[in-house]
């Protein structure tokens, strides 16, 4: 049997019950033993001791019990305080009313035993054994003569008639045994009144010295075991002559029945009562011993049950406190076992039932949260393969949600947005102020517009990172009770300028097309009219005539010339790109207007490795020409200076090469400022409006940007181009970029290693 | 007197109850520190074994000095009785010694207060005798005279046999309010030493 299995055999109430019925049987058959009852008698000191081992056990179990709800209570384990409090009030309860039976009865036995015993008793019981002892001691005074008598008359007697007169004398004096002996114990004669009693009862030696030194009988009362009291009396027998040795003579005298047993009475009841006095307090600390061991046996008893029903009780409501902390703890899957069909094992079934009802609300709101979360995790997927631009906010503008799309367009770092103000992030990237700007009058008015009916969308024009851009905006505010904004925007820069730029260049293949045709045959027709009446007129005529056709003619060359601008716009030929150096070319170029124009100063700032780009020379060389040639125009007086700069810049991981062309003229009138590159928008009276639209074609062309601002001294022209694949590869590799410089650079480029500062 | 001889194997339950009383009593004697009287005490002086007629007779001398508790006692009335274990063993090498008799001499000694006489009975032969004086008493109680103890039977030729003997006061003849004390004073613990002898041939 394993040691859990004996520890629930241990607090069952079975081997309660046995050992309960064990001990208090054998105290029963104790207390029987106590009553002087012969059989138990002898089983007094086993039972003593069967109850005594008893006790220790139950002391044990009750210590081991102790020790054991003393580590819980140390350890605060459930229930251990109210185990602790039951059973402290059984045991109070159990120990009040015992303790009061125990005083009283050990008051009971003292006085009970006590009032057994009397003065008055004991000396009636001396006095009647005295009495008893002087009644035969004049009896046996009254013998001793009588065998005295006998003794003299024996004396004279001759050997052979010894036996008869023995019978003789025996029979006359009533006596039951006469026996003549000699001093060391040989029988002369004996006369008995049992003839079967052959070996007569001879006295002791001590007893025949002493008649024989005193000369006096020996008179004695002998309790016989079987026949009651004797008389014995011995004397001495005289010798007639001093030859022969001196005789003795033994006679038992038998006490009548009466007085017999009257002495016998007497004799028993003084005994007993002198047994009685001695046994007086042993009898007493028997007694004391039994209820005290009754007592003790109770009270360890009812300690014992006490453990027992305080454990009992104590167990559901343990069940209870410990499925209770594990639903404090959030473990709704406890379930407690019913122990009883009363008021606990209701409340247990009833917390059972409560455990499951949370369990099953807690399974579904952990479901819905799950679906909650993969339908955010959907929308977020949607929302990241947006082109469109998502942000939202929270009523105090805080960006909440920015997508990838977002990021890109407004160029910043959609997750770095996060959790910031807007005005934070407007001041750290300067350029969507206006973004900021045009939004925020929508926000205010849909914060105050608590319904939230009006969405709102605009096209919203501000310079980015990559210049001007174009965005139509909308926005509405988030269902709710949190609130916040909803902000979608889309890039519309591209698609607007595309589809401006091929209207225009349908205008312009057309334009071209249609003035083209009929510009021959009047510039033919006017030099006709010309040659043909010229010489027929006389001067006055001839010299209106001629300056007439001289005007046709110079007219229709200005439209022809202005036709092949339009076509040059409209017509889009195949780029021939390859890796060129930007400062080359324009060194190049500028060397055309550093002879035919007076006054004007032309200063680079060149940037040294400029890396290369990849462009078509042709269109580049246009571009610069137009570009110069804008300047030039743009001049008001011959004092001004045109600046060209080129350097290398990186930004958001995209290398670039910039090119600068400022002027010191007036600058550029804020009314056209923004359609600046549109065809006929121009400032100038002389420009045919077309020469920045071309610029601005060939720069998207190469993929590049451009965009026109006012400086503090005239106009500025920014032009950038992505650097050219094999560039970036060469700068991964030093000595490789090294190489192709003698290769392929140092042939073509004509390196501008010195700041120029050029009058042309 | 006759031949009382029990050819018998102790009972084990009565052997385990004896030593557990006797420990217990081993216990308390030592809290209870009682020194018993220095001149009670049971010595057997002198034992003669002799075989007559294939039955083996027994002579003893005992010395019985009885303690003032067990005098007070007795001479108010309550019998005391002595007991002498007799014992025979065959000795065995190796393995513990064979029990082949066992006996036991009840003799009962008392007061009688009208008669002014000790009485001691023979309790296995119903034998009694008085005696005037304590002294007398206890020397006829002290010489055992011719005991028929063993048979010859019962003897192996040419074995080893040993026969021992003690004399105690049996304390569980004691009325029970008596007893449960006796067992825990020195003045009851009235017992000679075994006295033993090699029986012979």
């Amino acid at each position: 049997m394993d040691i859990a299995k004996l520890r629930r055999f241990g607090s069952g109430a079975l081997p309660v019950a046995l050992l309960s019925i064990l001990l208090l049987s054998s105290l029963f058959l104790m207390s029987a033993a106590t009553q002087n009852s012969e059989q138990f008698g002898r089983l007094y000191m086993a039972l003593l001791v069967v109850n005594l081992l008893g006790l220790i056990s139950l002391l044990v179990l009750i210590t081991s019990n102790l020790l054991r709800l003393r580590r819980q209570y140390r350890n605060r384990a459930t229930g251990s305080r109210l185990t602790v409090r039951l059973m402290l009030m059984f045991v109070l309860l159990s120990l009040a009313p015992v303790s009061l039976v125990y005083y009283f009865s050990l008051g009971f036995i003292q006085r009970g035993i006590d009032s057994w015993f009397d003065v008055r008793v004991e000396r009636t019981l001396d006095d009647a054994l005295a009495l008893s002892r002087a009644s035969l001691e004049t009896r046996s005074r009254e013998l001793m003569k009588r065998t005295e008598q006998m003794s003299s008359k024996l004396q004279l007697s001759d050997e052979a008639g010894l036996p008869q007169l023995l019978d003789e004398l025996r029979m006359s004096d009533s006596a039951s045994e006469l026996t003549l002996f000699m001093g060391g114990g040989h029988v002369v004669a004996s006369s008995s009144i049992n003839p079967a009693d052959i070996v007569p009862d001879l006295p002791d030696e001590s007893v025949i010295r002493q008649v024989r030194q005193s000369g006096s009988a020996y008179v004695t009362l002998d309790p016989m075991s079987d026949s009651g009291l004797y008389v014995r009396v011995v004397t001495q027998v005289p010798a007639t002559t001093p030859l022969l040795d001196t005789r003795f003579l033994q006679a038992l005298y038998p006490i009548s029945d009466r007085v017999s047993v009257l002495a016998n009475s007497v004799e028993s009841a003084y005994t007993q009562y002198q047994q009685l006095l001695l046994l007086r307090d042993p009898l007493k600390n028997s007694f004391i011993l039994m209820l005290s061991l009754v007592l003790l046996l109770g009270v360890l008893m009812a300690v014992w049950l006490a453990f027992f029903s305080a454990r009992r009780l104590v167990t559901p409501i343990r069940v209870l406190a410990i499925g209770t902390r594990a639903v404090a703890a959030g473990d709704y899957t406890k379930r407690l076992p019913m122990h009883s069909g009363d008021e606990l094992g209701f409340l247990v079934e009833s917390f059972n039932d409560m455990t499951l009802k949370i369990a099953h609300a807690q399974e579904d709101v952990r479901n819905s949260q799950l679906r909650a979360e993969q339908e955010r995790a959907y929308l977020w997927a949607v929302l990241a393969r947006l082109s469109s631009g998502v942000l939202t906010l929270d009523v105090n503008r805080t960006v909440y949600t920015v997508n990838v799309a977002a990021g890109h367009i407004l160029g910043v770092e959609s997750k770095a947005c996060i959790g910031y103000e807007l005005d934070e992030i407007v001041k750290r990237y300067e350029y969507l102020k206006n973004f900021a700007n045009a939004i925020t009058p929508h926000l205010a008015e849909l914060s105050s517009d608590k319904k939230g009916k009006g969405d709102w969308r605009e096209e919203v024009i501000f310079y980015g990172a990559t210049g001007r851009q174009v965005l139509t905006c909308g926005g509405a505010a988030l269902p709710g009770d949190e609130g916040g904004y909803v902000i979608v925007f889309d890039d519309v820069t591209n698609l607007v300028q595309a589809q401006r730029d091929a209207a225009w260049g349908e205008v312009a293949r057309r334009l071209a097309h249609e003035i083209k045709n009929p510009l021959t045959p009047i510039q033919l027709s006017a030099e006709r009219l010309r040659h043909k009446y010229l010489k027929t007129m006389n001067a006055e005529d001839a010299e209106v005539l001629d300056k007439s056709t001289h005007t046709i003619v110079q007219q229709v060359e200005v439209m022809k010339e202005m036709v092949q601008a339009f076509s040059e716009y409209a017509r889009t030929p195949k780029l021939e790109l390859r890796p060129l150096a930007l400062n080359y070319l324009i060194d190049e170029v500028l060397d055309l207007y550093r002879n035919n124009r007076v006054g004007v100063i032309i200063v680079t700032d060149l940037q040294d490795d400029l890396p290369l780009v990849s462009v078509d020379s042709g269109r580049m060389r246009q571009l610069l020409h137009n570009l110069i040639k804008n300047a030039l125009e743009a001049m008001v007086d011959d004092s001004m200076k045109i600046e060209l700069v080129t350097r290398a810049f990186s930004e958001r991981g995209v290398s670039m090469v910039e090119l600068l062309v400022l002027d010191s003229g007036p600058g550029i009138p804020a009314a056209i400022l923004e359609n600046i590159f549109e065809p006929y928008v121009t400032a100038k009276p002389k420009g045919s409006g077309l020469g920045l639209a071309i610029v601005k074609k060939i720069v998207e062309e190469h993929s590049g940007v451009i965009w026109a601002e006012n400086s503090e001294h005239g106009a500025c022209m920014t032009i950038r181009l992505p650097v050219a694949q094999s560039s970036l590869d060469d700068a991964a590799d030093v000595s490789e970029v090294e190489n192709e410089m003698g290769d392929a650079v140092q042939d073509d480029v004509t390196p501008f290693k010195q700041h120029d500062d050029e009058k042309v | 007197m006759y031949l009382n001889t029990t050819v018998s194997q102790p009972g084990m339950m009565n052997r385990v109850l004896c030593l557990v009383i006797s420990g217990l009593a081993g216990v308390l004697l030592s809290l209870f520190s009682n020194v018993a009287s220095a001149e009670a005490r049971f010595d057997i002086t002198e034992v003669k074994v002799k075989l007559v007629d294939k039955v083996y007779y027994l002579n003893a001398r005992i010395d019985f000095e009885l303690s003032d508790k067990v005098l007070e006692v007795m001479h108010k009335g309550v019998p005391i009785v002595v007991v002498l274990d007799i014992e025979f063993q065959r000795s065995r090498k190796l393995i513990w010694d064979d029990d082949i008799a066992q006996l036991v001499q009840r003799y009962q000694l008392e007061y009688h207060a009208l008669a002014r006489q000790y009485l001691v009975t023979n309790l296995n032969s119903g034998s009694q005798h008085s005696f005037p004086t304590l002294e007398v008493a206890l020397a006829l109680l002290g010489t055992v005279v011719d005991l028929p103890v063993l048979d010859k039977q019962l003897v192996k030729e040419g074995g080893r046999y040993t026969g021992s003997m003690r004399a105690s006061v049996d304390v569980a003849e004691l009325p029970t309010p008596l007893r449960l004390r006796a067992y825990f004073s020195a003045d009851w613990h009235l017992s000679s030493e075994w006295y033993s002898w090699i029986l012979p041939n």
